[in-house]
Protein backbone atom coordinates (compact mmCIF):
# COMPACT_ATOMS: atom_id res chain seq x y z
CA UNK A 1 0.00 0.00 0.00
CA UNK A 2 1.98 3.15 -1.27
CA UNK A 3 0.76 6.62 -1.96
CA UNK A 4 1.24 7.45 -5.38
CA UNK A 5 0.99 11.17 -7.05
CA UNK A 6 -1.56 11.56 -9.45
CA UNK A 7 1.82 12.90 -12.17
CA UNK A 8 5.34 12.43 -11.32
CA UNK A 9 7.41 15.70 -10.50
CA UNK A 10 4.92 17.93 -9.10
CA UNK A 11 4.99 16.53 -5.15
CA UNK A 12 6.94 14.89 -2.74
CA UNK A 13 5.17 12.47 -0.38
CA UNK A 14 6.79 12.26 3.18
CA UNK A 15 7.28 8.82 4.83
CA UNK A 16 6.31 9.95 8.17
CA UNK A 17 2.31 10.24 8.70
CA UNK A 18 3.29 13.69 10.42
CA UNK A 19 5.28 15.18 7.67
CA UNK A 20 3.55 17.76 4.94
CA UNK A 21 4.54 16.96 1.83
CA UNK A 22 7.00 18.92 -0.27
CA UNK A 23 6.35 20.82 -3.88
CA UNK A 24 8.87 19.86 -6.05
CA UNK A 25 10.27 23.01 -8.23
CA UNK A 26 13.58 24.92 -9.05
CA UNK A 27 15.59 27.43 -8.50
CA UNK A 28 18.34 29.13 -10.31
CA UNK A 29 21.57 29.38 -9.14
CA UNK A 30 22.03 32.39 -11.27
CA UNK A 31 19.14 34.79 -10.61
CA UNK A 32 18.02 32.80 -7.62
CA UNK A 33 14.34 32.96 -9.26
CA UNK A 34 12.46 29.60 -7.79
CA UNK A 35 9.58 28.02 -9.69
CA UNK A 36 7.46 25.28 -9.21
CA UNK A 37 7.23 23.14 -11.17
CA UNK A 38 10.53 21.67 -12.33
CA UNK A 39 12.11 23.71 -15.07
CA UNK A 40 14.68 23.07 -17.76
CA UNK A 41 15.97 26.81 -18.16
CA UNK A 42 15.48 29.84 -15.87
CA UNK A 43 12.42 31.53 -17.27
CA UNK A 44 13.79 35.24 -16.04
CA UNK A 45 17.45 34.96 -17.18
CA UNK A 46 17.62 31.93 -19.42
CA UNK A 47 20.16 30.02 -17.28
CA UNK A 48 20.32 26.45 -17.93
CA UNK A 49 22.32 25.88 -14.08
CA UNK A 50 18.81 25.34 -12.28
CA UNK A 51 18.98 23.13 -8.52
CA UNK A 52 16.05 21.04 -7.68
CA UNK A 53 14.25 22.20 -4.27
CA UNK A 54 11.88 20.81 -2.44
CA UNK A 55 9.04 23.59 -1.64
CA UNK A 56 7.32 24.32 1.96
CA UNK A 57 3.91 24.24 0.70
CA UNK A 58 2.97 27.67 3.07
CA UNK A 59 1.42 30.82 1.45
CA UNK A 60 -0.92 33.21 1.21
CA UNK A 61 -4.33 33.23 -1.21
CA UNK A 62 -4.43 35.22 -4.07
CA UNK A 63 -7.54 34.19 -5.53
CA UNK A 64 -10.16 31.83 -5.22
CA UNK A 65 -13.30 29.77 -6.74
CA UNK A 66 -15.79 27.32 -5.90
CA UNK A 67 -16.21 25.50 -8.96
CA UNK A 68 -19.38 23.43 -9.31
CA UNK A 69 -18.29 20.71 -11.20
CA UNK A 70 -16.18 17.75 -10.10
CA UNK A 71 -12.80 17.33 -9.78
CA UNK A 72 -11.10 15.43 -12.50
CA UNK A 73 -8.18 12.92 -12.13
CA UNK A 74 -8.39 11.93 -16.18
CA UNK A 75 -12.00 11.60 -16.51
CA UNK A 76 -13.49 10.19 -12.76
CA UNK A 77 -15.17 12.62 -10.86
CA UNK A 78 -14.98 12.81 -7.05
CA UNK A 79 -15.98 16.32 -5.70
CA UNK A 80 -16.83 19.65 -6.12
CA UNK A 81 -14.11 22.36 -4.75
CA UNK A 82 -12.45 25.02 -4.46
CA UNK A 83 -9.26 26.63 -6.10
CA UNK A 84 -7.24 28.99 -5.66
CA UNK A 85 -4.15 31.24 -6.50
CA UNK A 86 -1.48 31.23 -3.84
CA UNK A 87 1.51 32.98 -3.42
CA UNK A 88 4.05 30.27 -1.66
CA UNK A 89 6.30 32.38 0.88
CA UNK A 90 9.27 30.18 -1.46
CA UNK A 91 8.58 32.16 -4.22
CA UNK A 92 6.21 30.94 -6.95
CA UNK A 93 2.63 31.59 -7.55
CA UNK A 94 0.71 28.90 -7.98
CA UNK A 95 -3.02 27.42 -8.38
CA UNK A 96 -4.13 24.65 -6.33
CA UNK A 97 -7.30 23.04 -4.82
CA UNK A 98 -8.48 23.95 -1.54
CA UNK A 99 -9.34 21.19 1.42
CA UNK A 100 -12.89 20.31 1.10
CA UNK A 101 -13.46 21.69 4.62
CA UNK A 102 -12.06 25.06 3.70
CA UNK A 103 -15.54 26.56 4.24
CA UNK A 104 -15.70 29.96 2.78
CA UNK A 105 -11.87 31.44 1.98
CA UNK A 106 -11.02 34.94 1.93
CA UNK A 107 -8.62 36.55 -0.36
CA UNK A 108 -5.23 37.29 1.81
CA UNK A 109 -5.79 33.97 4.69
CA UNK A 110 -3.03 31.66 5.08
CA UNK A 111 -3.49 28.70 3.75
CA UNK A 112 -0.81 25.26 3.79
CA UNK A 113 -0.08 21.97 2.00
CA UNK A 114 -1.47 19.01 2.61
CA UNK A 115 -2.73 15.93 1.03
CA UNK A 116 -5.50 14.67 -0.44
CA UNK A 117 -6.53 10.50 -1.29
CA UNK A 118 -8.39 11.20 -4.94
CA UNK A 119 -9.11 6.76 -5.30
CA UNK A 120 -7.45 3.86 -3.60
CA UNK A 121 -6.90 0.81 -6.17
CA UNK A 122 -8.02 -2.81 -5.28
CA UNK A 123 -4.40 -3.52 -3.54
CA UNK A 124 -4.57 -0.27 -1.84
CA UNK A 125 -2.49 1.61 -3.34
CA UNK A 126 -3.73 5.77 -3.04
CA UNK A 127 -3.76 8.00 -5.70
CA UNK A 128 -2.74 11.10 -4.09
CA UNK A 129 -2.83 14.98 -4.74
CA UNK A 130 -2.16 18.12 -2.79
CA UNK A 131 -4.69 20.86 -1.69
CA UNK A 132 -4.16 23.69 0.60
CA UNK A 133 -6.23 24.14 3.65
CA UNK A 134 -6.43 27.34 6.60
CA UNK A 135 -2.73 27.28 7.87
CA UNK A 136 -4.38 26.88 11.78
CA UNK A 137 -6.35 23.99 11.02
CA UNK A 138 -5.47 20.20 11.57
CA UNK B 1 4.87 43.54 -39.11
CA UNK B 2 2.91 46.38 -41.57
CA UNK B 3 0.58 45.36 -44.21
CA UNK B 4 -0.24 47.61 -47.15
CA UNK B 5 -1.13 45.58 -50.01
CA UNK B 6 -3.05 42.96 -48.04
CA UNK B 7 -7.19 42.84 -47.98
CA UNK B 8 -9.98 40.12 -47.79
CA UNK B 9 -11.20 38.86 -50.95
CA UNK B 10 -14.12 36.97 -49.19
CA UNK B 11 -15.30 35.09 -46.08
CA UNK B 12 -17.74 32.21 -45.42
CA UNK B 13 -19.48 31.06 -42.30
CA UNK B 14 -21.55 27.93 -41.58
CA UNK B 15 -24.24 28.10 -38.74
CA UNK B 16 -22.37 27.71 -35.14
CA UNK B 17 -24.14 24.74 -33.51
CA UNK B 18 -24.01 21.17 -31.99
CA UNK B 19 -24.52 19.85 -35.92
CA UNK B 20 -25.47 16.09 -35.34
CA UNK B 21 -25.86 15.49 -38.56
CA UNK B 22 -22.66 16.90 -40.29
CA UNK B 23 -19.31 15.16 -39.86
CA UNK B 24 -16.60 17.56 -39.16
CA UNK B 25 -15.11 17.27 -42.80
CA UNK B 26 -18.27 17.88 -44.43
CA UNK B 27 -18.97 21.41 -42.23
CA UNK B 28 -15.14 22.49 -43.39
CA UNK B 29 -15.77 21.30 -46.89
CA UNK B 30 -19.18 23.76 -46.70
CA UNK B 31 -16.77 26.90 -45.27
CA UNK B 32 -14.07 26.21 -48.05
CA UNK B 33 -16.61 26.07 -51.03
CA UNK B 34 -18.58 28.71 -49.81
CA UNK B 35 -15.79 31.20 -49.58
CA UNK B 36 -15.29 29.98 -53.16
CA UNK B 37 -18.48 30.86 -54.47
CA UNK B 38 -18.31 34.52 -52.55
CA UNK B 39 -15.28 35.20 -54.21
CA UNK B 40 -16.23 33.62 -57.85
CA UNK B 41 -13.46 31.41 -58.04
CA UNK B 42 -12.36 27.93 -57.90
CA UNK B 43 -9.51 26.30 -55.83
CA UNK B 44 -7.18 27.23 -59.25
CA UNK B 45 -6.79 30.88 -58.66
CA UNK B 46 -5.59 29.89 -54.69
CA UNK B 47 -1.79 29.72 -54.05
CA UNK B 48 -1.09 28.68 -50.45
CA UNK B 49 -3.76 26.84 -48.03
CA UNK B 50 -3.78 27.27 -44.10
CA UNK B 51 -6.14 24.72 -42.10
CA UNK B 52 -7.00 25.37 -38.37
CA UNK B 53 -8.42 23.08 -35.87
CA UNK B 54 -7.89 22.48 -32.41
CA UNK B 55 -9.98 19.02 -32.06
CA UNK B 56 -9.39 17.81 -35.63
CA UNK B 57 -8.09 14.43 -35.76
CA UNK B 58 -4.35 13.98 -37.92
CA UNK B 59 -4.28 14.68 -41.47
CA UNK B 60 -7.64 15.49 -41.68
CA UNK B 61 -7.14 18.86 -43.04
CA UNK B 62 -5.36 17.57 -46.08
CA UNK B 63 -8.37 15.17 -46.30
CA UNK B 64 -10.47 18.17 -46.53
CA UNK B 65 -8.99 20.23 -48.83
CA UNK B 66 -8.35 17.07 -51.46
CA UNK B 67 -12.37 17.75 -51.53
CA UNK B 68 -12.03 20.95 -52.99
CA UNK B 69 -9.69 20.04 -55.29
CA UNK B 70 -6.07 18.64 -56.35
CA UNK B 71 -4.09 21.26 -57.48
CA UNK B 72 -1.14 20.29 -56.02
CA UNK B 73 -1.40 23.67 -53.08
CA UNK B 74 0.85 23.61 -49.99
CA UNK B 75 -1.64 23.18 -47.34
CA UNK B 76 -0.27 23.90 -43.67
CA UNK B 77 -2.23 22.37 -40.64
CA UNK B 78 -2.66 25.13 -37.51
CA UNK B 79 -3.66 24.21 -34.35
CA UNK B 80 -3.25 27.16 -31.53
CA UNK B 81 -6.13 26.37 -29.19
CA UNK B 82 -9.01 28.66 -29.78
CA UNK B 83 -6.88 31.20 -31.82
CA UNK B 84 -6.31 28.91 -34.90
CA UNK B 85 -8.54 30.66 -37.01
CA UNK B 86 -6.73 33.95 -36.49
CA UNK B 87 -3.29 32.23 -36.44
CA UNK B 88 -4.47 30.60 -40.28
CA UNK B 89 -5.63 34.17 -41.59
CA UNK B 90 -2.28 35.62 -40.13
CA UNK B 91 -0.42 32.86 -42.11
CA UNK B 92 -2.42 33.26 -45.32
CA UNK B 93 -1.64 37.17 -44.62
CA UNK B 94 1.60 36.85 -44.56
CA UNK B 95 2.13 34.79 -47.50
CA UNK B 96 0.35 37.05 -49.82
CA UNK B 97 2.37 39.59 -47.87
CA UNK B 98 5.43 38.33 -48.97
CA UNK B 99 4.60 37.50 -52.52
CA UNK B 100 4.56 34.10 -52.32
CA UNK B 101 1.43 33.84 -53.86
CA UNK B 102 -1.54 36.41 -54.81
CA UNK B 103 -4.64 34.39 -52.86
CA UNK B 104 -4.40 32.48 -49.58
CA UNK B 105 -6.83 30.93 -47.89
CA UNK B 106 -7.38 30.19 -44.55
CA UNK B 107 -10.12 27.49 -43.68
CA UNK B 108 -11.17 26.85 -39.83
CA UNK B 109 -13.24 23.94 -38.97
CA UNK B 110 -14.32 22.60 -35.28
CA UNK B 111 -16.82 19.53 -34.21
CA UNK B 112 -17.30 19.18 -30.62
CA UNK B 113 -19.56 16.09 -30.47
CA UNK B 114 -17.56 13.72 -33.14
CA UNK B 115 -13.89 13.83 -33.42
CA UNK B 116 -13.42 13.43 -29.69
CA UNK B 117 -15.59 11.57 -26.90
CA UNK B 118 -14.41 14.47 -24.11
CA UNK B 119 -11.80 16.99 -23.95
CA UNK B 120 -9.79 15.81 -20.36
CA UNK B 121 -7.34 14.03 -20.72
CA UNK B 122 -5.92 16.30 -23.15
CA UNK B 123 -2.99 17.23 -20.81
CA UNK B 124 -1.30 15.19 -18.15
CA UNK B 125 -2.92 14.92 -15.24
CA UNK B 126 -1.73 17.71 -13.13
CA UNK B 127 -2.59 19.86 -15.74
CA UNK B 128 -6.41 18.67 -16.65
CA UNK B 129 -7.29 17.75 -13.06
CA UNK B 130 -8.87 21.96 -12.99
CA UNK B 131 -11.87 22.40 -14.87
CA UNK B 132 -10.50 24.98 -17.47
CA UNK B 133 -13.61 27.92 -16.10
CA UNK B 134 -11.79 28.12 -13.05
CA UNK B 135 -8.90 30.09 -14.50
CA UNK B 136 -11.02 32.72 -16.09
CA UNK B 137 -13.03 32.38 -12.70
CA UNK B 138 -10.19 33.38 -10.78
CA UNK B 139 -9.32 36.22 -12.57
CA UNK B 140 -12.32 37.73 -12.04
CA UNK B 141 -12.36 36.66 -7.92
CA UNK B 142 -9.27 38.83 -7.94
CA UNK B 143 -10.42 41.75 -10.22
CA UNK B 144 -13.56 42.26 -7.70
CA UNK B 145 -11.55 42.23 -4.64
CA UNK B 146 -9.30 44.65 -6.46
CA UNK B 147 -11.89 46.95 -8.42
CA UNK B 148 -14.94 46.41 -6.82
CA UNK B 149 -16.23 44.30 -9.86
CA UNK B 150 -19.62 43.19 -9.32
CA UNK B 151 -21.53 40.04 -10.96
CA UNK B 152 -24.00 42.13 -11.93
CA UNK B 153 -21.08 43.90 -14.64
CA UNK B 154 -20.41 40.17 -16.04
CA UNK B 155 -24.18 39.75 -15.96
CA UNK B 156 -25.01 43.46 -18.12
CA UNK B 157 -22.10 42.52 -20.41
CA UNK B 158 -23.35 38.71 -20.82
CA UNK B 159 -26.97 40.31 -21.81
CA UNK B 160 -25.86 42.11 -23.70
CA UNK B 161 -24.02 39.47 -25.95
CA UNK B 162 -26.90 36.97 -25.95
CA UNK B 163 -29.20 39.93 -27.06
CA UNK B 164 -26.76 40.99 -29.69
CA UNK B 165 -26.75 36.68 -31.12
CA UNK B 166 -30.78 37.28 -31.45
CA UNK B 167 -29.83 39.34 -34.78
CA UNK B 168 -27.12 36.66 -35.89
CA UNK B 169 -29.04 34.02 -38.12
CA UNK B 170 -25.85 31.80 -37.99
CA UNK B 171 -25.82 32.23 -33.82
CA UNK B 172 -26.10 28.71 -31.71
CA UNK B 173 -28.28 31.23 -29.25
CA UNK B 174 -31.16 33.13 -30.49
CA UNK B 175 -33.12 34.01 -27.22
CA UNK B 176 -36.67 34.60 -28.37
CA UNK B 177 -36.99 37.24 -25.45
CA UNK B 178 -34.69 40.16 -24.50
CA UNK B 179 -32.14 38.69 -22.22
CA UNK B 180 -31.78 40.95 -19.08
CA UNK B 181 -28.83 40.57 -16.28
CA UNK B 182 -30.56 39.32 -14.23
CA UNK B 183 -31.80 35.92 -15.94
CA UNK B 184 -27.73 35.70 -16.52
CA UNK B 185 -26.98 35.90 -12.58
CA UNK B 186 -30.30 33.57 -12.20
CA UNK B 187 -28.70 30.61 -14.55
CA UNK B 188 -27.16 27.62 -12.13
CA UNK B 189 -23.32 28.77 -11.27
CA UNK B 190 -20.58 26.99 -12.76
CA UNK B 191 -17.50 28.69 -11.15
CA UNK B 192 -18.38 31.77 -8.66
CA UNK B 193 -18.81 34.34 -9.90
CA UNK B 194 -19.43 33.00 -13.40
CA UNK B 195 -22.69 31.67 -14.26
CA UNK B 196 -23.58 29.36 -16.97
CA UNK B 197 -25.00 32.25 -19.52
CA UNK B 198 -21.86 34.23 -19.06
CA UNK B 199 -19.56 30.93 -20.42
CA UNK B 200 -19.23 30.28 -24.54
CA UNK B 201 -21.17 27.33 -25.39
CA UNK B 202 -18.56 24.98 -27.21
CA UNK B 203 -20.29 23.69 -30.72
CA UNK B 204 -18.99 23.08 -34.07
CA UNK B 205 -18.68 25.16 -37.03
CA UNK B 206 -16.29 25.62 -39.89
CA UNK B 207 -15.23 29.37 -41.46
CA UNK B 208 -13.05 30.26 -44.28
CA UNK B 209 -11.54 33.31 -45.53
CA UNK B 210 -9.68 34.65 -48.77
CA UNK B 211 -6.73 36.82 -48.54
CA UNK B 212 -5.26 38.59 -51.36
CA UNK B 213 -3.12 41.37 -52.89
CA UNK B 214 -5.23 44.54 -52.47
CA UNK B 215 -4.89 44.87 -56.60
CA UNK B 216 -6.17 41.75 -57.00
CA UNK B 217 -9.42 42.46 -54.67
CA UNK B 218 -10.09 45.22 -56.44
CA UNK B 219 -9.67 43.76 -60.15
CA UNK B 220 -12.39 41.02 -58.75
CA UNK B 221 -14.35 42.93 -57.27
CA UNK B 222 -14.74 46.27 -58.80
CA UNK B 223 -16.81 49.18 -57.56
CA UNK B 224 -17.05 47.17 -54.20
CA UNK B 225 -15.44 48.49 -50.82
CA UNK B 226 -11.76 46.82 -49.98
CA UNK B 227 -11.56 45.42 -46.64
CA UNK B 228 -7.97 45.84 -46.22
CA UNK B 229 -6.00 43.80 -43.55
CA UNK B 230 -3.45 46.45 -41.41
CA UNK B 231 -1.70 44.39 -39.28
CA UNK B 232 -2.30 40.89 -37.73
CA UNK B 233 0.17 40.23 -34.42
CA UNK B 234 0.53 37.39 -32.24
CA UNK B 235 2.04 36.94 -28.96
CA UNK B 236 2.72 34.12 -26.57
CA UNK B 237 3.24 34.52 -22.63
CA UNK B 238 6.53 36.27 -20.75
CA UNK B 239 7.70 35.88 -17.61
CA UNK B 240 6.32 37.70 -15.06
CA UNK B 241 6.47 37.29 -10.71
CA UNK B 242 2.81 36.45 -11.15
CA UNK B 243 3.23 33.92 -13.74
CA UNK B 244 1.40 30.52 -13.25
CA UNK B 245 2.95 27.41 -14.56
CA UNK B 246 0.47 25.10 -13.90
CA UNK B 247 -3.34 24.81 -14.84
CA UNK B 248 -5.31 24.84 -18.45
CA UNK B 249 -4.33 28.66 -18.13
CA UNK B 250 -4.65 31.43 -20.32
CA UNK B 251 -3.46 34.19 -19.86
CA UNK B 252 -2.39 36.67 -18.61
CA UNK B 253 -4.43 39.42 -19.85
CA UNK B 254 -1.91 41.75 -20.66
CA UNK B 255 -1.35 39.04 -23.33
CA UNK B 256 -3.53 40.44 -25.61
CA UNK B 257 -2.23 44.38 -24.55
CA UNK B 258 1.05 43.07 -25.46
CA UNK B 259 -0.62 41.40 -28.73
CA UNK B 260 -2.91 45.24 -29.08
CA UNK B 261 -0.04 47.26 -28.71
CA UNK B 262 2.28 45.88 -31.43
CA UNK B 263 -1.08 45.88 -33.83
CA UNK B 264 -2.10 49.03 -33.39
CA UNK B 265 1.74 50.29 -33.89
CA UNK B 266 2.04 48.27 -37.27
CA UNK B 267 -1.17 49.68 -38.44
CA UNK B 268 -0.76 52.99 -37.52
CA UNK B 269 -4.18 53.06 -35.92
CA UNK B 270 -5.03 53.80 -31.92
CA UNK B 271 -8.26 52.10 -30.20
CA UNK B 272 -9.71 55.54 -30.77
CA UNK B 273 -10.27 54.84 -34.12
CA UNK B 274 -11.87 51.54 -34.04
CA UNK B 275 -15.96 51.71 -34.71
CA UNK B 276 -16.11 48.25 -32.61
CA UNK B 277 -14.19 45.41 -32.02
CA UNK B 278 -14.90 41.18 -31.57
CA UNK B 279 -13.41 39.96 -28.19
CA UNK B 280 -12.77 36.92 -26.86
CA UNK B 281 -15.37 36.72 -24.22
CA UNK B 282 -15.19 32.54 -23.47
CA UNK B 283 -15.97 33.97 -20.18
CA UNK B 284 -17.52 37.14 -19.66
CA UNK B 285 -15.27 38.49 -17.64
CA UNK B 286 -11.99 38.66 -20.35
CA UNK B 287 -14.33 40.83 -22.00
CA UNK B 288 -14.49 43.11 -19.22
CA UNK B 289 -10.15 42.71 -18.58
CA UNK B 290 -10.01 43.28 -22.83
CA UNK B 291 -11.79 46.36 -22.88
CA UNK B 292 -8.79 48.20 -20.87
CA UNK B 293 -5.85 45.83 -22.48
CA UNK B 294 -7.08 46.76 -26.10
CA UNK B 295 -7.58 50.72 -24.64
CA UNK B 296 -11.13 50.99 -25.26
CA UNK B 297 -11.34 52.88 -21.93
CA UNK B 298 -8.35 53.55 -19.65
CA UNK B 299 -7.53 51.17 -16.60
CA UNK B 300 -10.02 51.35 -14.00
CA UNK B 301 -12.64 52.31 -15.93
CA UNK B 302 -13.95 49.17 -17.93
CA UNK B 303 -16.91 48.71 -15.05
CA UNK B 304 -17.88 52.15 -16.34
CA UNK B 305 -18.18 51.09 -19.96
CA UNK B 306 -20.11 47.98 -18.67
CA UNK B 307 -22.15 49.94 -16.53
CA UNK B 308 -23.35 52.75 -19.35
CA UNK B 309 -23.93 50.32 -22.14
CA UNK B 310 -21.22 51.96 -24.69
CA UNK B 311 -20.09 48.73 -26.13
CA UNK B 312 -23.44 47.72 -26.72
CA UNK B 313 -25.06 47.97 -30.29
CA UNK B 314 -25.46 51.87 -30.56
CA UNK B 315 -22.71 52.84 -28.02
CA UNK B 316 -19.55 54.26 -27.92
CA UNK B 317 -17.45 51.38 -29.49
CA UNK B 318 -19.80 48.13 -29.42
CA UNK B 319 -17.89 44.71 -28.84
CA UNK B 320 -19.29 42.00 -30.17
CA UNK B 321 -22.49 42.78 -32.44
CA UNK B 322 -22.52 38.93 -33.66
CA UNK B 323 -23.07 37.91 -30.11
CA UNK B 324 -19.51 37.08 -29.21
CA UNK B 325 -18.39 33.41 -27.89
CA UNK B 326 -21.27 33.58 -25.62
CA UNK B 327 -24.22 33.76 -27.78
CA UNK B 328 -23.02 33.47 -31.08
CA UNK B 329 -20.72 29.96 -29.85
CA UNK B 330 -17.27 29.11 -29.88
CA UNK B 331 -16.38 26.66 -32.54
CA UNK B 332 -12.86 27.06 -31.01
CA UNK B 333 -10.40 26.65 -34.32
CA UNK B 334 -12.94 28.46 -36.29
CA UNK B 335 -14.10 31.06 -33.81
CA UNK B 336 -11.73 33.43 -35.10
CA UNK B 337 -12.38 33.03 -38.44
CA UNK B 338 -16.32 33.95 -37.88
CA UNK B 339 -15.15 37.03 -36.17
CA UNK B 340 -13.49 37.94 -39.56
CA UNK B 341 -16.88 36.64 -41.51
CA UNK B 342 -18.83 39.48 -39.20
CA UNK B 343 -15.80 42.01 -39.33
CA UNK B 344 -16.38 41.52 -43.43
CA UNK B 345 -20.26 41.89 -43.48
CA UNK B 346 -19.81 44.59 -40.93
CA UNK B 347 -17.22 46.48 -42.90
CA UNK B 348 -19.07 46.34 -46.12
CA UNK B 349 -22.30 47.56 -44.35
CA UNK B 350 -24.06 43.86 -44.60
CA UNK B 351 -25.10 43.04 -41.22
CA UNK B 352 -28.69 44.29 -41.27
CA UNK B 353 -29.96 44.48 -38.12
CA UNK B 354 -26.82 44.13 -36.03
CA UNK B 355 -25.23 46.71 -38.61
CA UNK B 356 -23.15 49.21 -36.89
CA UNK B 357 -23.16 52.66 -38.33
CA UNK B 358 -20.61 53.82 -40.53
CA UNK B 359 -18.06 51.03 -39.23
CA UNK B 360 -15.09 51.37 -41.19
CA UNK B 361 -12.29 50.28 -38.85
CA UNK B 362 -12.85 47.01 -36.66
CA UNK B 363 -10.58 45.13 -34.23
CA UNK B 364 -10.36 40.89 -33.87
CA UNK B 365 -8.78 39.18 -31.19
CA UNK B 366 -8.53 35.93 -29.41
CA UNK B 367 -6.29 34.17 -26.91
CA UNK B 368 -6.27 30.21 -27.47
CA UNK B 369 -5.35 28.03 -24.14
CA UNK B 370 -1.36 27.26 -23.84
CA UNK B 371 -1.43 30.01 -24.49
CA UNK B 372 -1.54 32.81 -27.35
CA UNK B 373 -2.84 35.63 -28.07
CA UNK B 374 -3.80 37.58 -31.43
CA UNK B 375 -4.92 40.69 -32.69
CA UNK B 376 -6.00 42.03 -36.34
CA UNK B 377 -6.74 45.33 -37.46
CA UNK B 378 -8.97 45.44 -40.55
CA UNK B 379 -10.38 48.77 -42.42
CA UNK B 380 -12.49 49.66 -45.23
CA UNK B 381 -11.05 51.69 -47.73
CA UNK B 382 -13.75 54.71 -49.06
Amino acid sequence: MTKIAIEPGFLSIPDGSNDLPKLLGSRCTDCSTVFHPQRRVCLKCYSQLLNDVSLDGSGTLYACTHVNMKLRPGQRTTREYWVGHIDLDAGPRIQGILAPDIGTPEIGMRVTIALETLQVDGEGNETVVCHFRREDSK
Amino acid sequence: MKLDNVALLATAMTPFGKHPNKTLAELAVDAGLGVLREAGLDLRSVGEAYVASMLAPPMLGLHIMKQIGLTGLPVIAIESGSASGLIALREATYAVASGRCEVALALSYEHVMRPLGGSGGMMPGYESLMASPASFALWASRRMHERGTRQSHLGKLAAKNWNAARNNPLAIYRADHVVTAEEVLASPMVASPLTQMMGAPLCGGAAAALVASTDFVRRSRPNELVVRLLSTETVTETYDPGWIAVGPSVGPPEMTGAAARMAYESAGVGPEDLDFALVHDSWINEELEYYEQLGLCRPGDAEKLADEGATALGGRIPVNPDGGLVARGHAIGASGLAQIHEAWLQLRGRADKRQVTGARTALATLVGGGSVANVTLLQCDG
